[in-house]
């Protein structure tokens, strides 16, 4: 062995077909802790008894035949055992090594076993490959739990989670190349997607069945210059929106309960101190509604319950709320709405229960009181005048509208309160 | 892209087939794996051809191996040797049991096994077409799904030579195709070379 060959920071080892050492340099004298005297003339597998002897004579032979390297993975991952000493933590204990076999040029006998030290770099490709492996459990455990989807630069849909397809009933196929908007989500500009971290509860279309309600918002950091892909995270909030529904509707009639109806009061009042939007409310009352459950029954007087509810709200703006105020009482706020508006309203409302049909009881009558709220004037003390514009209305005869007059002494109503007067509906029908 | 003319074509055929001979009898005294081998079919084709050669072999099969091997010298460039998956489990399993117990791992088995073919064809051939080229060290790829430009390096060279053929071990028919990657310069010189083997036959 030339002294070249001894300050190699690779081990080399000259051997015949038969694996029996010709040579070797110093960096195998060191690794293996047998000198070149021990090792000369014996057999390879004498020396390292666990070597793959065959595999090895095989790839000497190979080398030597085609004149051409021949090369060899370990499977342990290195031919001649070196115990790795290390402080710090290590995927291995012994020495990863790279294996080629060269045929010496000047005997065409003879071949060199390099074997060179590539435990750092097997350690780096194994801490590579056990983030990605902890990177790919992490995306299947957000691919089997969050609801995702991405879309492209028009909006439409190019992957979902398999959680948003389990979710909602869609598959693979038939959701790709889907609009957002055909989905029920929206549209692709309607979302910020450079600062935007807003989420907006929308009803998702489902292949089937009723809308999946959802909260939507861009998953952001995501992006690349490359790519227009756009990412969507969805949360279900269906059983959050029914139990909201339950919570805030009257179980009989689904119109809004008195907890929801006095929530939306105070939005009015806080509507009416920023900005002066002027709202009224009308409170009626079912006419004679004990005599209906005495007279048909409790089933009968829900039957009219229910309908006189779908009337009203069939009657009423998109923008007015109907809430069941107790028994057969119910009120409806009307947003933007002066005194003569809600009066009108109510009139309307009192008109169309005279002329709709009910079934078993045939027709019947309601009364009802109008107030508009008062500059600086509380929620109980509207309700208290509407209340008595409902009282009055019962004591005029029934089946009537009474609007309270009350006049507003602030500057800005004095004026409006002049000409009006009490609207008075047709007289009682009989029973 | 240039191309080769018919009898450019059919000296490099028959190059081929010797150098296929000769890789088959290396594999048989080396591994002990008696094979024969059908005529190879020879034809040029472009990067883009490439490409798609290697998307229908994984698509077929569900995944391929690629053992690839870069030349150095008078022509320089890459060998590739492809194997569908059934292919590669059908001769891993023959050569494992011709082996014996220390060749276990696949991987392996089909590196040794495209180190041989590769290698024996190479000298062959350019020792008739007279060049000196170098080896490097083989590497094995297993696609799975549509091969990127920077897996098989396709980007780089613009002329690839086609070698099909199907090379049978006992009962085993395995269908394995050798691809050279090249550059146009180094195309030329394969011209040029094949012309002048073909100056030298006797008339």
């Amino acid at each position: 062995m030339t002294s070249v060959a001894d300050y190699l920071s690779s081990g080399l080892v000259i051997v015949d077909p038969a694996l029996r050492v010709l040579a070797w340099n110093r960096w195998m004298t060191e690794h293996a802790e047998l000198t070149p005297e021990q090792a000369m003339g014996q057999p390879l597998d004498k020396l390292f008894p666990d070597l793959p002897t065959a595999t090895l004579r095989r790839r000497v032979k190979a080398a030597l035949q085609l004149r051409s390297p021949s090369y060899l993975q370990p499977s342990l991952g290195y031919l001649f055992p070196v115990a790795l000493d290390r402080i710090t933590e290590s995927h291995f204990a012994y020495m990863q090594q790279r294996i080629r076999i060269l045929p010496c040029q000047e005997d065409a006998q003879t071949a060199m076993i390099v074997v060179d030290d590539v435990t750092a770099m097997r350690e780096a490709e194994a801490r590579a490959a056990a983030a990605a492996k902890a990177s790919r459990r992490y995306l299947e455990l957000l691919d089997s739990n969050v609801m995702t989807l991405a879309i492209d630069a028009e909006g439409q849909v190019t992957r979902a989670s398999s959680a948003l397809l389990e979710s909602t009933g869609w598959s693979t196929e038939a959701i790709a190349g889907r609009s957002l908007d055909e989905l029920g989500l929206g549209k692709r500009d309607g979302f910020n997607w450079t600062h935007g971290s807003e989420r907006s509860e929308r009803p998702m279309r489902r292949p089937e069945g009723e809308p999946l309600w959802v909260r939507v918002q861009h998953a952001r950091g995501l992006e690349d210059d490359i790519s227009s892909e756009r990412h969507l995270v969805l949360q279900d909030i269906s059983l959050q929106k029914k139990i909201q529904f339950l919570s805030e509707r009257d179980a009989l009639t689904g119109a809004y309960n008195r907890m929801k109806f006095d929530q939306l009061l105070k939005t009015a009042l806080s509507a009416h101190q920023r900005y002066a939007h002027p709202f009224s409310i009308v409170l009626c009352d079912i006419d004679h509604f004990k005599r209906i459950n005495d007279a048909h029954g409790h089933l009968a007087g829900d039957a009219v319950l229910k309908q006189f509810t779908t009337l009203l709200q069939s009657q009423t703006r998109a923008t007015d709320q109907l809430a069941r105020w107790g028994g057969e009482e119910f009120v409806v706020l009307l947003p933007m709405a002066e005194l003569a508006e809600a009066t009108s309203a109510a009139e309307k409302l009192r008109q169309a229960i005279v002329a709709d049909h009910w079934p078993a009881i045939k027709q019947i009558t309601a009364s009802f009181g109008v107030a508009a709220h008062q500059r600086h004037e509380s929620a109980d003390a509207l309700l208290d005048r509407v209340d008595a514009a409902l009282y009055k209305a019962k004591e005029n005869g029934r089946n009537r509208v009474y609007a309270d007059e009350t006049r507003d002494e602030s500057p800005l109503n004095a004026l409006s309160n002049e000409h009006s007067e009490p609207v008075i509906g047709l007289p009682d029908l009989p029973d | 892209m240039q191309q080769l003319n018919e009898d450019q074509t059919d000296c490099l055929s028959e190059l081929i087939n010797v150098a296929y001979g000769k890789a088959t009898a290396r594999l048989a005294d080396i591994m002990g794996a008696f094979a024969t081998m059908r005529p190879p079919r020879i034809a040029v084709i472009d990067r883009e051809r490439f490409r798609q050669i290697l998307q229908q072999a994984c698509l077929a099969a569900g995944s391929c191996y690629l053992a690839r091997q870069i030349f150095r010298g008078d022509v320089s460039g890459e060998v590739v040797f492809l194997l569908d998956e059934i292919s590669a489990t059908n001769i891993t399993h023959y050569l494992q049991a011709q082996l014996g117990p220390d060749d276990t791992d696949q991987d392996d088995v089909l590196l040794e096994l495209g180190n041989i073919v590769t290698a024996a064809m190479m000298r062959e051939l350019s020792l008739r077409m007279g060049a000196r080229i170098t080896l490097g060290e083989p590497e094995l790829h297993r696609l799975i799904t549509e091969p990127a430009d920077q897996t098989t390096a396709s980007g780089a060279f613009d002329h690839v030579i086609k070698v099909e053929t199907v090379i049978e071990f006992a009962e085993q028919q395995v269908q394995g195709r050798i691809f050279i990657l090249t550059h146009g310069h180094c195309f030329e010189w394969i011209r040029q070379a094949l012309d002048r083997v073909l100056n030298d036959l006797p008339n």
